[in-house]
């Protein structure tokens, strides 16, 4: 059968990749007009193309999890809104999460294209706005034991109607928001970039016609259907599972089992624990969509990111559970917590996968489930209250090792992280120091990325005081995981350490950079509203990449430049690599490493007494 | 159809069956589809064994490592919590 029908390939694949740079042009604008850091500087959005019946025509660059949640938006306003109720210029706002939404922040706005009055297709964007009026600032409600107390929510309304703006829709939304001017904003830059998306997408049917558009974005879909049933038919069939534990008032569990028939993959969440009280619930979209990302990062990161990828799939997500959600559990904290537990496990039963064919097992990276993170609020120096500060310190991941190489220090799990000098300048806060945390990367054959460790405390801050959210992927068993012998990076965690001596060492012109010297009462944050006032520091740790392979089996060189970038102490050279570094020279001492390396495993072997 | 099926390990056919072997010294240790950690040798350790940064796992978790029960190779390590660790 021919991977591309009814279309030229030159003009197949110059129309991909301009449908595509649509999408990159949609979130250049969400960067470039945005009113909060989150999007300008963050990334923190998601931009993409869909067909006419909501079917993905064209991802963006960003989430996976996204992409497939706009796809059913879209598809919910179609349900909603009669064809003829639907008319040019039009735009949609929808941020229900029992609708499409993943949780009530994530705001889609969607904009049908028409062309000579037809309906060709739809854009849709989504950016995290900085309040929806929850109980807690910024949206993520620790408390909340029910969706009505995370904000408002609309299940898809006109924002604009026929190109003119809906000012008692716009300020319906924005007065139910703590920050009205930067939600208002953030609305606005989603208006443009779905405005960038009709002018462009309208010029190139302007241009090639309808009949040649649809042709190429149809076949889109069937290239990438195709190409990746062809690579999974590469593969064994076979069953692969994994768990991952979530401390919320007690353990909870997620629980995948990955089946692989022919050209067809199940995600099956059977065995997952029912929904909590705390809103660590996903939506089922919510699960699908972070499947979608997983296989579009092993399996499909080089071919048109569209509707194609979600054929192959399907997911089996019990109703009731932390995969599912029944209405009306509560869902703000869903994406980093659950909906980043569904993405660990889903990456990690593919690597497991394709471990299993010689021609895929060069893509293994060693999964992450993910950090701790948070969020403030607060007044800040210029007497300006923020009700969303976002640390993003997950963007400081450290990555997953690889088959053949060491995983990227701070390499980053998802969207980008502001520099300290800027986070300063804007925020009450003073960081005692953003640097890669010594033995914290996974050890193995190849090792893991190393995370990052901060320190924070007040600086300058009106009321002596700030609120935070803490949230992300809570317990110990976070961060990245081991594969195939290879160790767990260093768990990710937040510590609140409350009236420590940061301003008399501060005072003493002496750097704080080892924070055991601080003093103070520090306590591990669960999920949790806490505050950080003066003199307290914030200590937190993002999460490391895994190991690959069995540490003992690493090139000594490389664990010498590992200790020499200061990236491992030299006792966990030697204890955790079996590599002896001499303290004279500085090298390796092959001899004594070869020595240690076959002590170390006779006695690992040793019939325990 | 011999493949890979993790690292160490390979999928080998003999004598009409499929079956799981250390790829490096051949070991059989079972049928495809059972399990082949049950027959691996298996020792726990602190989890400060992965470094010192683990130390906050110790007395909930343990790392777990299973070897080839016949030349020692290291085919996986895995924390498991305390009162699960066989």
């Amino acid at each position: 059968m021919a991977l591309i029908r009814n279309v030229d390939p030159i003009t197949f694949e110059v129309l991909s990749h301009r449908l595509h740079q649509i999408t990159r042009e949609m979130g250049i604008t969400l960067e470039r007009t945005g009113g909060t850091v989150t999007t300008t500087q963050q990334h923190d959005y998601n931009a993409s193309l869909y067909r006419p019946d909501g079917d993905i025509m064209a991802a963006g660059e960003t989430y996976g999890q996204h992409v497939v949640c706009a796809g059913f938006a879209v598809k919910r306003i179609r349900e909603r809104f009669s064809a003829d109720e639907i008319y040019p210029d039009d735009i949609f706002l929808l941020n229900d999460p029992y609708l499409a939404a993943i949780h009530n922040s994530d705001v889609y706005v969607i904009a049908p294209i028409h062309f000579r009055n037809e309906l060709v297709g739809w854009s849709a964007t989504f950016v995290h706005v900085s309040d929806v009026g929850a109980m807690t600032p910024g949206g993520d409600s620790p408390d909340a034991t029910e969706v009505f107390q995370e904000g408002i929510r609309f299940p898809g309304i006109k924002l604009v109607e026929r190109g003119r703006l809906r000012r008692d829709v716009f300020d319906a939304f924005t007065h139910m928001t703590r920050q009205p001017d930067a939600v208002g904003l953030d609305l606005k830059c989603e208006i443009a970039a779905n405005n960038v998306a009709k002018a462009r997408v309208q010029a190139m049917y302007e241009q090639y016609g309808p009949e040649m558009m649809n042709a190429v974005s149809t076949e889109m879909i069937h290239y990438t259907e195709t190409v990746l049933r062809s690579r999974l038919r590469e593969i064994p069939d076979g069953s692969w599972s994994e768990t991952l534990t979530i401390e919320a008032d007690g353990p909870r569990r997620l629980r995948l089992t990955l089946r692989k028939e022919g050209d067809q993959l199940t995600f099956d969440f059977t065995g997952t624990d029912k929904q909590v009280s705390k809103g660590i619930n996903l939506p089922y979209h919510g699960t699908a969509g972070f499947c979608f990302g997983a296989i579009l990062s092993s399996l499909a990161y080089d071919l048109p990111k569209n509707h194609g990828v979600l054929r192959p799939m399907s997911v089996i997500a019990p109703e009731g559970t932390l995969v599912n959600v029944k209405y009306p559990g509560p869902i703000s904290m869903s994406t980093t917590s659950s909906g980043f537990g569904v993405g660990f496990l889903a990456s990690s039963v593919l690597m497991q996968m394709l471990a299993t064919s010689e021609k895929w097992r060069n893509e293994i990276v060693a999964p992450n489930a993910s950090h701790r993170n948070c969020r403030h609020s607060g007044v800040n120096q210029y007497g300006r209250y923020s009700a969303f500060i976002n640390m993003a310190h997950g963007a400081l991941d450290g990555n997953g090792a690889r088959i053949n190489k060491d995983g990227v220090d701070s390499g980053g799990s998802y969207m980008s992280c502001p520099n300290v000098e800027w986070m300063e300048l804007h925020y009450p806060l003073l960081y005692l120091f953003r640097r890669h945390a010594k033995d914290s990367a996974g050890a193995g054959t190849f090792r893991g990325g190393a995370g990052v460790e901060s320190a924070h405390t007040l600086y300058d801050a009106p009321e002596g005081k700030i609120r935070g959210v803490a949230y992300g992927v809570a317990g110990l068993r976070n961060s990245g995981h081991g594969i195939f012998g290879g160790y767990p990076g260093a768990p990710s965690m937040m510590v609140l350490m409350e009236k420590t001596r940061v301003q008399e060492v501060m005072g003493k012109n002496q750097s704080p950079v080892d924070i055991s010297e601080l003093g103070g009462n520090s306590k591990l944050l669960p999920y949790c509203n806490f505050e950080v006032a003066q003199g307290d520091v914030l200590y937190m740790r993002v999460a490391s990449g895994g190991g690959y392979g069995d540490p003992l089996e690493r090139e000594p060189e490389l664990v010498r430049q590992d200790f020499e970038n200061g990236l491992i102490t030299r006792e966990s050279a030697r204890s955790v690599y079996g590599a002896v570094i001499d303290e004279a020279d500085g090298k390796v001492d092959l001899a004594a490493t070869r020595e240690l390396r076959k002590t170390l495993r006779e006695g690992e072997l040793k019939e325990p007494e | 159809m011999n493949h890979p099926f993790r690292e160490k390990l390979a999928v080998v056919t003999d004598s009409g069956a499929q079956w799981i072997r250390c790829a490096q010294c051949s070991q059989s240790l079972c049928k495809l589809g059972d399990s082949w950690k049950k027959r691996c040798t298996r020792r726990t350790f602190p989890p400060t064994h992965a470094g010192p940064l683990l130390s906050q796992l110790v007395g909930h978790y343990l790392l777990e490592k299973l070897y080839c029960p016949s030349c020692g190779a290291l085919l996986d390590s895995e924390l498991v919590e305390t009162n699960s660790a066989g």
